[in-house]
């Protein structure tokens, strides 16, 4: 197997995999923050707020993330919005999985078993000081998991911004391909590469996973 | 936004969405199958065996399925072999959710008490008829919810399968696109479409656990 390359367009991989990471924490974050209002909305708002973000989560649950990315791609200039190419894609991806942010936070709120409600308001805590003191601290370990597993979807899906020419690991590689003739060996890299940040990630996960189950 | 549109370019879609089913089930199918595979290797007694098995299921999390179907579209090529763009698609696909889905095959089974085994053998059982007649069916019934979820994830990774022009609904709509020049209406359409086939899925998986023998 020619593996050359690495040679020459080595350095282009490696800044693949700098723009995948950076872009890929950018969605978490932001995905982060909207499944926290979503979740708290989910939880805390009245019927109709709840009902609208259930249905929220529900919708972006059954359509791909490549149709909400090439929609909003063509779509946003005729609404008269320039923006960017790496915001679009950061608010889209942010949208998209900040739904399922929201069910992680959300399931590992409603995980905490129900007593430690009523334990909290026995002892003499408003509704707010139960949900800040007794009952985060204690979602936050069991949350941990799912939230890292849906990191891992999103370094993995944002593979998919390279069908709408946003630049990133993908591209680099195919950039590279695109210049020789023996593609298997880039193509095998280019999937070493995401291995190696997604790998740390599942296994961390994993190692979290084990040991939250005894609270 | 303008409704007749989405009236005509429908038909086109609905040959599209055709593809996109064509794609999901035998890729679902496949994975299914595969899941048994990668499942019995999971669990082999043989050290070898199952350190290959961990392997490839490590391999298929942490790649995403797009450079999996480049892999191998693109790159098979290159020691000579044309795989067409329909069959890569499904390859990629079966590939990377044998993994997962042997894995939902794994934990359904381990998720069984082993006290039911074990008073089966009481019983005078035979191990395979044990295996077959008492635990199995509890993991299935267990194991349908998630194999729910695996098929519409199956479903919008299909999508992906427009990066190699396989013609189906995203496909399709990427090309009305070009025609029509209606970004919202093909892919609201078309995100409609997706949404429904979605549901529909999980609609019919559901059913399908109603009619297995055992309940939970």
């Amino acid at each position: 197997m020619n593996t050359r390359f690495l040679i020459g367009a080595g350095r282009e991989l490696v800044l693949g995999v700098g723009v995948t990471i950076a872009l890929s924490m950018s969605v978490i974050v932001v995905s982060t923050s909207i499944g926290l209002v979503l979740a708290c909305l989910r939880l805390f708002g009245g019927k109709p707020l709840q009902v609208a973000v259930a249905s929220y989560a529900a919708v972006i649950r059954g359509v791909p993330l490549l149709i909400l990315l090439l929609g909003g791609y063509f779509s946003l200039p005729y609404l008269g919005i320039d923006l960017p190419l790496p915001f679009v894609v950061i608010a889209i991806m942010g949208l998209y999985f900040g739904a399922y942010m929201s069910e992680v936070f959300r399931g590992a709120i409603a995980a905490v078993p129900r007593p430690q409600w009523d334990a909290g308001r026995s002892v003499g805590f408003r509704r707010f000081q139960v949900l800040w003191i007794v009952i985060l601290p204690q979602a936050r370990s069991l949350c941990v998991a799912p939230f890292l597993n849906t990191s891992l979807v999103i370094v993995k899906n944002t593979s998919l911004v390279s069908a709408i020419g946003e630049w990133e690991l993908v591209t680099a590689g195919r950039e590279i391909g695109e210049r020789t003739t023996d593609v298997l060996p880039v193509y095998l890299a280019l999937a070493a590469c995401y291995f190696a940040i997604c790998f740390p990630l599942s296994w961390l996960a994993r190692r979290v996973e084990g040991r939250a189950t005894d609270v | 936004m303008d409704l007749r549109l989405i009236l005509r370019i429908l038909p086109d879609l609905l040959e599209g969405l055709k593809l996109t089913v064509a794609l999901a089930a035998c890729s679902l199918l496949g994975a299914a199958i595969g899941g048994v595979a990668v499942m019995l290797a999971r669990r082999s007694s043989l050290t070898l065996v199952r350190r290959m098995a961990i392997g490839f299921i490590e391999i298929m999390r942490n790649t995403p399925i797009m450079v999996q179907i480049f892999v191998i579209y693109f790159g098979l090529p290159s020691p000579g072999l044309y795989p067409d763009a329909f069959p890569s698609a499904v390859a990629a696909l079966v590939l990377q959710n044998s993994a997962y889905i042997g894995e939902i095959y794994r934990a359904g089974l381990a998720s069984v008490n082993r006290t039911q085994m074990e008073a089966a053998l009481a019983l005078g059982m035979l191990p395979r008829t044990a295996l077959w007649a008492i635990v199995v069916p509890q993991a299935l019934r267990r194991v349908m919810p998630a194999l729910g979820n695996q098929a519409v994830i199956i479903i919008k990774d299909s999508s992906i399968a427009s990066t190699i022009a396989v013609a189906e609904l995203t496909h399709t709509g990427k090309l009305l696109l070009d025609r029509s020049a209606a970004p919202y209406e093909t892919f609201l359409a078309v995100g409609l479409l997706y949404l429904a086939l979605s549901l529909t899925t999980l609609f019919a998986m559901r059913l399908l656990a109603r009619l297995l023998p055992v309940r939970a």
